[in-house]
């Protein structure tokens, strides 16, 4: 009886709609752990370096790690992937909450999906069953609304379901893939890969714990957490995250207008904070974590339907009566705060929650969202989107409610929200301009964390498979938690990580072999990559970020200068030398791939 | 002198437990706000002290920033977001 896997990932053909099950094996489990490692292996399989994303040769991958589900804190992610339509390379989100441990509990260790399906439909996997039901019904409606219904379907509360939105359904690319209603597994477009096949959803209940060799040091770990709540979570148990987004502004690295300034002195009416003063009803949390770091927020339209929630926590409501914002939605972590909020000017914290409601109602990644909308907003300051271009559409930073109108107009196409679908970098090709500000790695727009401000996101933007990417996945501690389903924000020790692998798996693991877990999956995401056409030009970033930040009058935040040719040379040659790739071209060496036993025919390029 | 300060995140704990809002600090005239932070206990260790950032009555401060009679002082630390 294997522990923390049960050798079992499911291929499903949605062209004859047929499955399959794989049986990797252990050494398989003990070589890739999970999650990035699951992904890149079949997409090197299976996706033919020509493959259009949004068509029938992509595969579509859902991958927990041998974590996944293991009653620890943290071990409540899993992530998706396929073939980026919007980068054209590796794609890849991590996501928590609920589903990726129930996949886990029904008895799965992964989900491969091929080809298209003729109608929608959504899958079912009931403890050992599958089934592929027709979707027909939830085409078309808001994430709450299929996830409400295929529980009523299916006669069962508690049936997790992943899904794809409106915005997938539109092929919108960088639509994402929600799970539990505020979980996403947000960047690179795997939403519109999802839409593409005609895949709704993926519904799970599972009802067996995960078998794990050694309960007790979970156990352990689980106390730890709890009882030094204060001293290694404290700020995510209370605030969730962006509870820093005013020292960001105060050190100038506050992604503001489209990254042209630094700063935002209303700052503080859009960070976590604010949130927890005037809009928040609770925090929930993941699987098994007692952290506790997601926001549950609620504002009602009108006054006279506030009140107060059954606890007694006081509802807010928009003085403006404009909006209502949904609880089951969650509340903006973050990327989404600072992307819908300063990097469009926007300091109206309901305009923001509502941005941040639609965005997971209709499942668009908000980071792409806000800043293909902040790169919009700044071409039409600058003439080069024309008003007939916007078709009437007033795009000026720091108009919430232009903002809320856009992220509709996006998720179903409609007029500017067409173009704007496409991303920042193919809207700026289609209205013929606006190139030299555009904010992207790899075409995919960067997340919220300045590179001028932040020496430690260089690396990261600069070689993170998926492109603009902020998750540090290039460091192997990071790497390593992608590949086995744990979650970034629990500060276990490297130790610590050991022995909780250890527990659940059995394994006599070294801290090297899970350095060597990590870096596999890394070099495998950049065999795709290379074979997708990338090379070391595109280990780059844009020209905004070579120039400096614009200094906000009347504050003393510094102006941060931009990050040199040289820093990135030499960022990148470094990373390649650690990953042992040819440090000119990036290739991983014939000897790293002996080294990391990686098979031969995932070596063609 | 009495100044006020705001402690975020996760160095609240070194505030009272449960304390909300700003706290008032009492220091000699003329103190820094390192001399500060040493006043409220915050540990002598560079990996807690050289990550906090300093806000001094709405603009960026400095460890060494010499403080005066009712400045209003931010103190948060570096998270990643997510």
């Amino acid at each position: 009886m294997a522990n923390g896997f049960h050798n079992k990932v499911m291929h499903v053909d949605l062209n004859d709609r047929s499955w399959r099950i794989e049986e990797p094996g252990e050494a398989w489990f003990r070589k890739y752990g999970g999650g990035r490692g699951l992904i890149a292996y079949n997409l090197l399989k299976y996706v033919p370096a020509d493959a259009d994303p949004l068509g029938p040769e992509n595969v579509l991958v859902f991958a927990p790690g041998v974590a996944t589900g293991a009653t620890v804190p943290g071990a409540g992610r899993h992530s998706v992937g396929a073939k980026s339509p919007l980068t054209g390379g590796f794609g890849e989100g991590e996501a928590g909450g609920f589903w990726g441990a129930e996949l886990k509990r029904a008895g799965w260790d992964g989900i491969v999906v091929h080809g298209v399906s003729e109608s929608p439909v959504y899958l079912w996997l009931n403890d050992g069953e599958v089934e592929i039901r027709d979707a027909t019904l939830y085409w078309g409606k808001l994430a709450l609304e299929v996830e409400d219904g295929i529980r009523d379907e299916l006669n069962d509360k508690r049936v997790r379901v992943a899904q794809c939105g409106i915005a997938g359904e539109n092929l919108v690319r960088f639509a994402c893939v929600g799970n539990d209603l505020n979980e996403v597994a947000g960047r690179t477009g795997l939403g519109a890969v999802m839409g593409s096949k005609k895949l709704k959803a993926i519904a799970v209940r599972g009802s067996t714990p995960l078998v794990v060799a050694d309960a007790e040091p979970l156990k352990e770990i689980a106390k730890w957490v709890s009882s030094t709540m204060d001293e290694n979570h404290r700020a995510f148990h209370e605030f969730g995250t962006g509870a820093a987004m005013q020292a960001k502004s105060l050190e100038g690295g506050l992604p503001t207008n489209n990254y042209v300034l630094g700063a935002m002195k209303t700052v503080n009416q859009v960070d976590a904070i604010a949130v927890r003063d005037q809009v928040r009803i609770a925090m929930e949390s993941c699987f098994a974590c007692s952290v506790r770091c997601k926001k549950v927020v609620q504002v009602e339209q009108f006054e006279k339907d506030a009140g107060t929630t059954k606890k007694g926590v006081p509802i807010a409501f928009d003085p403006q009566e404009r909006w209502s914002v949904d609880s089951r939605y969650g509340g903006p972590e973050y990327e989404s705060l600072a992307s819908l909020g300063p990097s469009v000017g926007v300091d109206d914290l309901i305009a923001v929650l509502k941005s941040n409601e639609l965005a997971n109602a209709y499942l668009m990644d908000t980071i792409s969202l806000g800043a293909t909308i902040a790169w919009a907003m700044e071409a039409f300051a600058k003439g080069v989107l024309s008003g007939s271009d916007a078709g009437g559409v007033e795009l000026h930073f720091g108009d919430g409610e232009t903002l809320v109108r856009l992220i509709e107009m996006i998720a179903t196409r409609d007029g500017i929200g067409d173009v704007l679908a496409e991303g920042s970098v193919r809207a700026a090709d289609r209205i013929g301009g606006g190139h030299e500000f555009l904010t992207t790695v790899k075409g995919m727009e960067l997340a919220m964390h300045d590179p001028r401000h932040l020496e430690r996101m260089r690396v990261s933007y600069l070689l993170a498979p998926t492109g603009g990417d902020h998750m540090a996945q290039t460091g192997n501690k990071n790497g390593l938690r992608n590949q086995v389903g744990l979650c970034h924000f629990l500060g276990y020790s490297d130790e610590q990580s050991l022995e909780l692998l250890r527990g659940v798996t059995g394994w006599d693991l070294t801290a090297e072999e899970l350095v060597d877990i990590a870096h596999r999956g890394l070099t495998l995401a950049r065999l795709f990559n290379l074979r997708s056409g990338f090379t070391r030009a595109d280990d780059t970033l844009p020209q905004r970020f070579r120039e400096a930040v614009t200094p906000l009058e009347g504050s003393n935040s510094p102006a941060l200068p931009g990050v040199t040719q040289e820093q990135i040379d030499e960022i990148v040659t470094a990373y390649y030398i650690e990953q042992g790739w040819d440090e000119e071209t990036g290739v991983p060496t014939e000897a790293t791939l002996a080294e990391l036993g990686i098979e031969l025919e995932l070596t063609a390029v | 002198m009495n100044v006020s300060v705001t402690l975020f995140a996760d160095l609240r704990r070194f505030g009272p437990k449960g304390h909300e809002g700003s706290l008032n600090v009492s220091l000699e005239d003329g103190a820094t706000a390192e001399e500060m932070l040493t006043a409220m206990g915050v540990p002598e260790d560079e990996t807690i002290r050289g990550e906090i950032t300093v806000g001094l009555n709405g603009e960026l401060g400095q460890r060494d920033s010499v403080l005066n009679e009712a400045d209003e002082i931010l103190l948060f630390s570096p998270m990643a977001g997510g």
